[in-house]
């Protein structure tokens, strides 16, 4: 048989982004412990939806934000080859300045026109305390962010959901509440499985207000939804 | 199948994506060519959308590609004037208005005969379960990629993503069509929105010298298969020189396989592509 036409082959780029809240408040009650605890515990299941998933190659990266915002993990980081490196805590909460860090990663210039819609999950205790509202206006100009898949972990009593919906949007997914460290590890169970798979083969659809910018259809957390076993954090936020 | 007249030859094939193997989707594009005459050939591609919400959609695509014929092989006479000019009143929104309409009619008609079952529907959510209360030719939404090769004259359409190549004589591969920036993250236009006739990329070419050797119309599985552009692109270039040293009957023999290969290496959509190719001329 002749060689199949066409060049050089490749599956469709899935980028998964963490926003994490590395403020001061954080450290109490063992908030962020249980943050680096339930990321690196999800690292295997994401592999495994991705090895499940082989026409998507998840790649990530992170953002953590205290007083300013930085990159965590800035090179887009095969899920292969990811490994989580425990974030600390210190400082205020600039939500908008995590925003604009990532604005610049989900430009068209920055993305690819193949890529499947991207997965963003914000991670927060606590009150913006800089203008996050522009600086969210800017991330949502960029069509890329509007098609991303948007989950927001509200971390304890004291985070600001109001924020978290704006961040979602008003037909988005909503907030998850988590006020325990286990509740926390389910969370980011469900969407390291369940969101990932649902975003590595999704179907086309018809462009349509309807759809609310989201183009994934998110299955709800079932109430049977297993979490991971223990975790040492048992405190109740 | 190699289907021709005088001035062109063509094949086709539609494979299933490999991910819908995996989760027992069906193939949701479809694919048809016809020959209307020794002058008049008309090719097209659909996808259905095949979200959870889309369930008729391998449905929807068929009616698509049956509805562009239907409607061409009813109209293709109008389409030239007396003096074998083009009528562009003819060709254009006329003809994509009507095949619009064809394929609503025909989707309402399913629907009036074959009612939204339980257990299509149990797996919605409401806001799911809403907006197809709102507008059920959604349950069948489809794109629709058309290419119709007239005397002189070469006419593309395109609602919805997919992609339409040309190849000159000399291997140069362009898009007859610019892309819509509005076909990001698997949105796309659709046959199932709100007059979607008004969304019809259309483009006339005059083709007095015969440069262009080869169209190619395929659906999104295929250019998301490859890595770039310019990988996308190298199959017009392989394609023709195929045709130039083997003969379309090579490129017939083995498509499906070559596509079946590019999903599961690739995007793992399900792939559609027809291709049309100039005769040699005598």
């Amino acid at each position: 048989m002749k060689m199949r036409p066409g060049g050089e082959l490749a599956t469709r780029p899935l980028e998964f982004f963490w926003l994490a809240d590395c403020s001061i408040s954080m450290r109490s009650q063992g908030k962020i412990d249980a943050l680096n605890n339930a990321i690196r515990k999800s690292i295997p299941h994401m592999q495994e939806v991705a090895y499940e998933n082989p026409n998507a190659q998840v790649y990530i990266r992170a953002i953590k934000f205290s007083s300013g915002a930085s990159w965590h993990i800035e090179n887009r980081t095969p899920i292969e080859s990811f490994q989580w490196t425990d974030l600390e805590a210190s400082g205020v909460t600039d939500l908008g300045a995590a925003f604009d860090l990532l604005k610049e990663s989900l430009s068209i210039a920055s993305m690819s026109e193949r890529a499947l819609p991207p997965v963003i999950v914000l991670v927060s205790d606590g009150q913006p305390t800089d203008d996050y509202k522009s600086a969210l206006n800017r991330l949502m100009d960029q069509p890329w962010a509007i098609k991303a898949v948007k989950i927001a972990i509200a971390i304890g009593k004291s985070a600001n959901v109001r924020v978290l919906k704006e961040f979602c949007g008003e037909n988005g997914i909503e907030v998850l509440q988590a006020d325990h460290a286990e509740k926390l590890v389910e969370y980011i169970k469900w969407v390291s499985t369940v969101v990932l798979q649902a975003v590595s083969s999704p179907a086309s659809q018809a462009e349509s207000s309807l759809t609310a910018g989201i183009n994934v259809s998110i299955p709800l957390i079932d109430d049977d939804f297993e979490a991971l076993d223990t975790i040492s954090v048992e405190d109740v936020w | 199948m190699i289907v021709e007249n005088k001035s062109w030859q063509a094949v086709s094939a539609s494979v299933i994506g490999e991910s819908h193997i995996k989760h027992q989707i069906p193939n949701q594009d479809a694919v048809k060519t016809e020959i209307f005459s020794e002058d008049v050939i008309i090719s097209s591609v659909a996808d259905g959308h095949g979200s959870k919400k889309c369930f008729r959609s391998d449905y929807g695509a068929h009616l698509a590609v049956e509805a562009a014929i239907l409607i061409g092989k009813e109209i293709y006479q109008e389409w030239l004037d007396e003096d074998q000019g083009l009528n562009t009143k003819k060709i254009g929104k006329y003809y994509t208005k009507k095949v619009v309409k064809r394929w609503q009619e025909q989707v309402d008609d399913h629907i009036k005969c074959n009612e939204f079952l339980d257990e299509e529907m149990n797996h919605l959510s409401e806001l799911e379960k809403k907006s197809i209360q709102k507008n059920p030719r959604m349950v069948y939404g489809s794109t629709l990629l058309i290419v119709v090769l007239i005397k002189h004259y070469i006419i593309c359409y395109q609602l919805g993503d997919g992609d339409i190549l040309f190849v000159s004589k000399n291997k140069n591969v362009s898009r007859p069509l610019n892309k819509d920036s509005r076909h990001l993250a698997n949105d796309t236009m659709s046959l199932c929105l709100n007059k979607p006739e008004k969304e019809f990329n259309i483009r006339v070419f005059r083709d007095l010298n015969s440069l262009l050797k080869m169209v190619i119309l395929s659906t999104d599985g295929y250019a998301n298969s490859f890595s770039n552009e310019a990988s996308f692109k190298k199959i017009g270039v392989d394609f023709l020189t195929m045709e130039e040293e083997d003969g379309i009957g090579l490129i017939d023999e083995n498509l499906e396989e070559w596509l079946e290969e590019t999903t599961k290496l690739g995007s793992g959509d399900d792939i559609s592509v027809s291709l049309l190719s100039r005769k040699k001329e005598d």
